[in-house]
C-alpha cells in the first residue's frame, strides 16, 4: 500500500515489453498504445485509487516489464 | 480382456482423472496458446485469456494429481510413488506409463517455475514453459498405451477432439507472427504433422487392437486367468517380472492352468436334520499355488460312514479372493471329486480333487484340467 | 565509406595542437616520436593513493569532459568508479559508430602513445587490474597499429597493465557504454536499460569504466602539463582543445584538432570552403542540423545549445547549398533505424516509419499527410527507447524540418527543391535491417 508521504510512478522496461496490451487493458487511465501497440505512460504520479489496479497490471505482464517505481514527494 | 480387482472404486478413478486431465490440459494448452497469440474479443480482453489459461492449468494439475494418487494407492497394479517422478522404473506397462511419468515431471516443473515467476529470471521461465509443449502429447500417448478404455467408442472420440484442438491452436501459433523465425516454425509445423500421423498409425496399431495389454507389458499375475488370454498357454515371463511387493498385498488371482497344488484343511460335520448332515472341507494349498479350497456337501448318511451326496458348493480362488471361482461337485468316487467352477465373467474352472482324511484333519491334492472326461484318469485308478 | 587510411588533416596546424602534437611536429606515431615531444609517462613507481587522487583533482580542476559524445564532467566519473571494492575494468572506447566521424581512427594511426599512457594513468589511479581497447570488427588498420603501439611499449617497458585489444561489431549502437558493456560481458552488443540513469556499469559485479580515447588523450597531456596549462585555451566553462571530424565541400577535409570555443565558420575557413554551405550537420548522426546563417556560433558546449546543437561525436558535416537537406536527411534516418539494436518496439517501428515517410518526401512520392504523420511520430517515438537512439533521430529530423522547412514545404507539393545536384554528401555505410529481437 502506498504511504502517505510518497508518490509512485509507473514505468515500462521498453527493452523487455512484447506489447502484449495487458497494462492498457487493467488500467487506461495511464497506459495508452502506440499505433504499433506499445505503451505509453501517462506522465506524473499513479493516483492512489488506482495504485492495486497498477499493481495488478505489472504483475500480470507477461514479460515482467512494468514497475513502480517510488519518486520523492517533493518535485525535483 | 476381465482384469478383476478388489479395489474397483480406486481403479475407476484413476480412469475417470486421468481422463479429466486429459481434457483439462488440453484446454490449457489451447488457451496458452491464445494469449501468445494475443488473442481477444469484443467482450473479453488478452489479459482473461493470460488469468484463465492459469485457473484451468491448476485445475488441471489437481486432476492430474488425483490421478496419480489414486494409481498409486490402488494395490491391484504394481506402481509404486518412485514410479510417479522416475520414469521407466514401474513393472506395470513400463514404456506407456514412464511416458505419463515424463509428463507429470515436466507438469511438476512448469507448475513451480510458475509459481515462482516474479522470483525468476524471464528468460528461464519462458524456456521452461515451453517444455509443456511435450508434455501435453506425452500425456495423450500415455491414455492411450497405460489405459484400459481406448477401445470405449467414446474416449477415442475425445482423444480425437483434443488432439484436433491442439493442432489447431498450433496451427494458429505458427502462423501468427509469419515469417519470423520462419526456419523453426516451418521445423516445428512438420514435427507436429509427423508426430499426428505417427500417434494415429500407433493408436489404430496398437492400443486399439486386441491383446494390447499384453504387448504393453501388463504384468502376467495381473491378467485374467482365462483362457482367451494368451491363448492358453502359461504366460512367459519375459514380457514382466512377477509384481514386486506382492507381499503387501494377498495374491488376487490364479496363475493360468494347468497346475496342481496339495492342500490341507478340515473338515467338519453337521447335523441338519435327522436325515441330512453337511459336510464342509476348508483347506489351503501350499506351495508356488497359493489358494483356498472350500467345498460343503449335503446329504444323507449311508450307514458306513460315507453320505450320499444330494447337493454340493464349492468356491475356490486365490487367498485374496477365495471365492473367485464358485460352482459345485460334477463327479464323486470314493476320495476323488470333480468340480466344476465358474467366475463372475463366466470361465469355467474344473478341478479334481483327491481328499485323504484323517479325524477332522485333510490333506489331498488338486489339479486343474481342462475338460470333464477328456483325462483318462477318470474310473481308473492312477 | 572508405576504410582506407585516416584523413588527419596534417597540413594544417591549428594554434593549440595538443593532443596530435607528436604527429604534426615529428611526422611519426612511433614511440620515440611520442616521448621526444611529449616526454615520459609520469606513472608512480609504487600504488600510490594519494597521487591516484591528486590525478583525479587535476582532471577535475581542468574541466575535462567527455569526448565521446555526452559531455559528462570526467572527474566525476572516475571518482564513481573508485569507490567500489572490487578492481574496475577500463574499456577503451575507440568504436568510431559514428560513419561522419574520423577521430578514433586519427588517434589510434596518429597518435596512439598518447591514448595508451591515458589509459595507463587513468587504470593505475581508479585501481583497475586491465585494459580493454575496443576497437570495432572492420576497423583492422586501427587494430593493427594498436597492437603495434602495445607492443613498442612492452619493448620499452613501459606498460604496466595487461592491455587486449577487443573486437566488438562495428554497428552504430555498439558505442553506446552499456552495449559495449553487455559485450565485454559476453552478450550481444545491445544497449542495456537502466531504470535509474547513469546506474554503474558492470560486468557481473566488476564495476566498467568506459572512456573514449579522445579523452584518455587529453588525461595524458593534463597528468604531464596540469590544470592550469590545460585551461589555458578555450572559454573558462569549457577549456582545452578537442578534435573534430570536418566533411563536405571543402579542400582538406578530415580530423583537425581546434580550441573550444571558435567559431564553426572559422573552423569551416581553416579547412578550405570550396562550395556555398546551405547547412551544417553538428555532432553525429543523432546531432541536429544548423542553418548557415548562424555558423558564425562558437564552438562550446553552452553556445552551441543556445541553437538547439550540441558537441556530440565531434562531427561537423556540411552541405552545398546545391544539395538537398531532405534526401540527405532522408538517407541519414534510413541509415539509423536499420542500425536499431531492434529491442525497443517504439524505436524498430517508430524509426522505420519515419525513415520511410522521409524518404518518399525526399522522392516527392509522399501523400498530403506525411508531414503531419511524421511530425507525430517523432512525438510518439521520443524518449521510449531504453538507450538514446531514437531520441537522436528525432533531434535530426526535427532540426532537419526546421532548417529545410522550404525544401520540405516543397518536396510535400511533390515540386523540385533548390537542391538541384542530389548525389549524396553524407557518408552513408551499407546497411541492413537488424532481425527484430527476440523469439515471440
Amino acid at each position: 500500500m502506498p504511504i502517505a508521504s510518497f508518490s509512485y510512478r509507473l514505468r515500462v522496461n521498453p527493452i523487455a515489453c512484447d506489447a502484449f496490451g495487458y497494462c492498457a487493458e487493467l488500467i487506461p487511465e495511464i497506459v495508452l498504445r502506440d499505433e504499433w501497440g506499445y505503451p505509453i505512460l501517462r506522465e506524473g504520479p499513479i493516483p492512489p485509487r488506482l495504485f492495486e489496479l497498477a499493481q495488478r497490471a505489472v504483475r500480470e505482464c507477461p514479460r515482467r516489464a512494468l514497475f513502480i517505481e517510488r519518486i520523492a514527494s517533493t518535485g525535483p | 480382456m476381465a482384469v478383476v480387482t478388489t479395489s474397483q472404486w480406486l481403479w475407476y478413478t484413476t480412469r475417470a482423472t486421468g481422463i479429466v486431465a486429459l481434457v483439462l490440459l488440453t484446454t490449457s494448452v489451447v488457451l496458452g496458446v491464445l494469449t501468445s497469440v494475443r488473442f481477444e474479443t469484443t467482450s473479453w480482453p488478452r489479459f482473461t485469456f493470460q488469468d484463465l489459461h492459469r485457473r484451468v492449468s491448476l485445475l488441471a494439475v489437481v486432476f492430474v494429481a488425483l490421478h496419480v494418487i489414486t494409481t498409486v494407492s490402488d494395490a491391484f497394479a504394481p506402481i509404486g510413488w518412485v514410479s510417479v517422478v522416475i520414469p521407466f522404473t514401474s513393472p506395470y506397462r513400463r514404456l506407456w506409463l514412464g511416458l505419463g511419468t515424463i509428463s507429470v515431471d515436466i507438469l511438476l516443473a512448469v507448475t513451480i517455475s510458475s509459481l515462482l515467476r516474479q522470483r525468476i529470471k524471464p528468460r528461464s521461465w519462458r524456456a521452461l514453459h515451453w517444455l509443456a509443449y511435450a508434455s501435453w502429447p506425452l500425456a495423450v500417448v500415455h491414455g492411450l498405451g497405460t489405459g484400459t478404455d481406448p477401445h470405449l467408442g467414446w474416449v477415442i472420440v475425445l482423444v480425437v477432439v483434443c488432439v484436433a484442438a491442439v493442432l489447431v491452436a498450433i496451427t494458429w501459433r505458427l502462423v501468427a507472427g509469419w515469417p519470423a523465425h520462419a526456419g523453426a516454425r516451418v521445423t516445428a509445423a512438420s514435427a507436429s504433422v509427423v508426430a499426428v500421423v505417427a500417434l494415429a498409425a500407433w493408436t489404430a496399431l496398437g492400443p486399439l487392437r486386441p491383446g494390447w495389454a499384453v504387448r504393453a507389458g501388463t504384468p502376467a499375475a495381473l491378467l485374467a486367468g482365462s483362457k482367451k488370454a494368451a491363448g492358453a498357454q502359461p504366460v512367459s515371463s519375459s514380457t514382466t517380472p512377477a509384481p514386486s511387493g506382492s507381499a503387501r498385498s494377498p495374491a488376487t488371482s490364479l496363475p493360468a492352468p494347468p497346475y496342481s497344488a496339495s492342500f490341507q484343511g478340515t473338515v467338519t460335520q453337521q447335523s441338519l436334520s435327522s436325515t441330512s448332515v453337511r459336510l464342509e472341507i476348508k483347506a489351503q494349498t501350499s506351495g508356488a499355488l497359493v489358494a483356498l479350497v472350500d467345498i460343503a456337501i449335503v446329504g444323507t448318511p449311508d450307514g458306513s460312514g460315507g453320505v450320499t451326496m444330494q447337493e454340493s458348493r464349492a468356491s475356490f480362488g486365490p487367498t485374496g479372493a477365495p471365492t473367485q471361482y464358485q460352482g459345485e461337485i460334477v463327479g464323486l468316487e470314493g476320495s476323488r471329486m470333480l468340480l466344476s467352477l465358474a467366475n463372475q465373467a463366466g470361465s469355467l474352472l474344473h478341478l479334481r480333487v483327491d481328499v485323504t482324511q484323517s479325524g477332522s484333519q485333510v490333506s489331498g491334492e488338486l489339479r486343474s484340467i481342462s475338460e470333464i472326461g477328456a483325462e483318462r484318469g477318470f474310473g481308473d485308478d492312477n | 565509406m572508405t576504410t582506407t587510411e585516416p584523413q588527419v588533416a596534417a597540413s594544417l596546424r591549428p594554434r593549440a595542437s595538443r593532443v596530435l602534437a607528436a604527429w604534426h611536429e615529428t611526422g611519426r606515431s612511433d614511440i620515440d616520436g611520442h616521448l621526444a615531444t611529449h616526454g615520459s609517462m609520469p606513472l608512480p613507481r609504487r600504488r600510490d593513493g594519494a597521487w591516484a587522487d591528486r590525478l583525479v583533482e587535476d582532471v577535475g580542476a581542468a574541466g575535462l569532459t567527455g569526448r565521446g559524445g555526452a559531455g559528462f564532467p570526467t572527474a566525476r566519473k572516475l571518482q564513481s568508479v573508485r569507490s567500489g571494492h572490487r578492481h574496475p575494468l577500463l574499456a577503451v572506447n575507440a568504436m568510431e559508430g559514428e560513419p561522419a566521424s574520423h577521430k578514433d581512427r586519427a588517434l589510434l594511426s596518429g597518435v596512439p602513445h598518447l591514448v595508451l599512457d591515458g589509459a595507463e594513468l587513468v587504470a593505475t589511479a581508479i585501481g583497475a587490474r586491465e585494459i580493454a581497447v575496443c576497437v570495432a570488427d572492420d576497423r583492422n588498420d586501427s587494430a593493427k597499429c594498436v597492437r603495434t603501439a602495445l607492443s613498442e611499449r612492452a619493448r620499452a617497458g613501459l606498460s604496466r597493465l595487461p592491455t587486449r585489444v577487443m573486437r566488438p561489431p562495428g554497428r552504430y549502437v555498439t558505442g553506446e557504454e552499456s552495449a559495449l558493456v553487455a559485450w565485454l560481458a559476453g552478450g550481444a552488443a545491445h544497449p542495456q536499460f537502466r531504470a535509474t540513469k547513469g546506474t554503474p556499469l558492470t560486468i557481473r559485479r566488476q564495476p566498467v569504466l568506459v572512456q573514449s580515447a579522445e579523452t584518455l588523450a587529453h588525461i595524458a597531456l593534463i597528468a604531464r602539463h596540469g590544470p592550469e596549462w590545460f585551461r589555458s585555451v578555450g572559454p573558462p566553462d569549457a577549456p582545452g582543445t578537442c578534435l573534430v571530424t570536418v566533411s563536405g565541400p571543402v579542400a582538406n577535409p578530415g580530423v583537425c584538432e581546434v580550441e573550444l570555443g571558435t567559431p564553426m565558420a572559422t573552423i569551416l575557413e581553416r579547412a578550405g570552403i570550396t562550395a556555398p554551405v546551405s547547412a551544417l550537420l553538428v555532432g553525429g548522426y543523432g546531432g541536429t542540423w544548423l542553418r548557415s546563417g548562424l555558423l558564425h556560433t562558437p564552438y562550446a558546449p553552452g553556445p552551441l545549445k543556445t541553437v538547439a546543437c550540441a558537441v556530440g561525436a565531434g562531427v561537423l558535416a556540411a552541405i552545398p547549398t546545391s544539395s538537398c537537406g531532405v534526401s540527405e536527411t532522408a538517407r541519414v534516418a534510413t541509415y539509423m533505424a536499420n542500425e536499431s539494436a531492434g529491442q525497443c518496439g517504439p524505436c524498430v517501428f517508430g524509426l522505420h516509419a519515419v525513415a520511410q515517410d522521409l524518404v518518399q518526401l525526399a522522392r516527392g512520392e509522399n501523400d498530403s499527410q506525411a508531414l503531419n504523420r511524421l511530425t507525430l511520430r517523432l512525438g510518439t517515438v521520443e524518449g521510449r527507447g531504453a538507450c538514446g537512439h531514437p531520441d537522436g533521430v528525432v533531434r535530426l529530423v526535427r532540426s532537419a524540418l526546421s532548417v529545410f522547412a522550404g525544401d520540405f514545404a516543397d518536396h510535400a507539393r511533390h515540386r523540385p527543391c533548390t537542391g538541384w545536384n542530389h548525389r549524396p554528401i553524407l557518408p552513408v555505410p551499407p546497411s541492413a535491417a537488424t532481425a527484430v529481437g527476440r523469439w515471440r
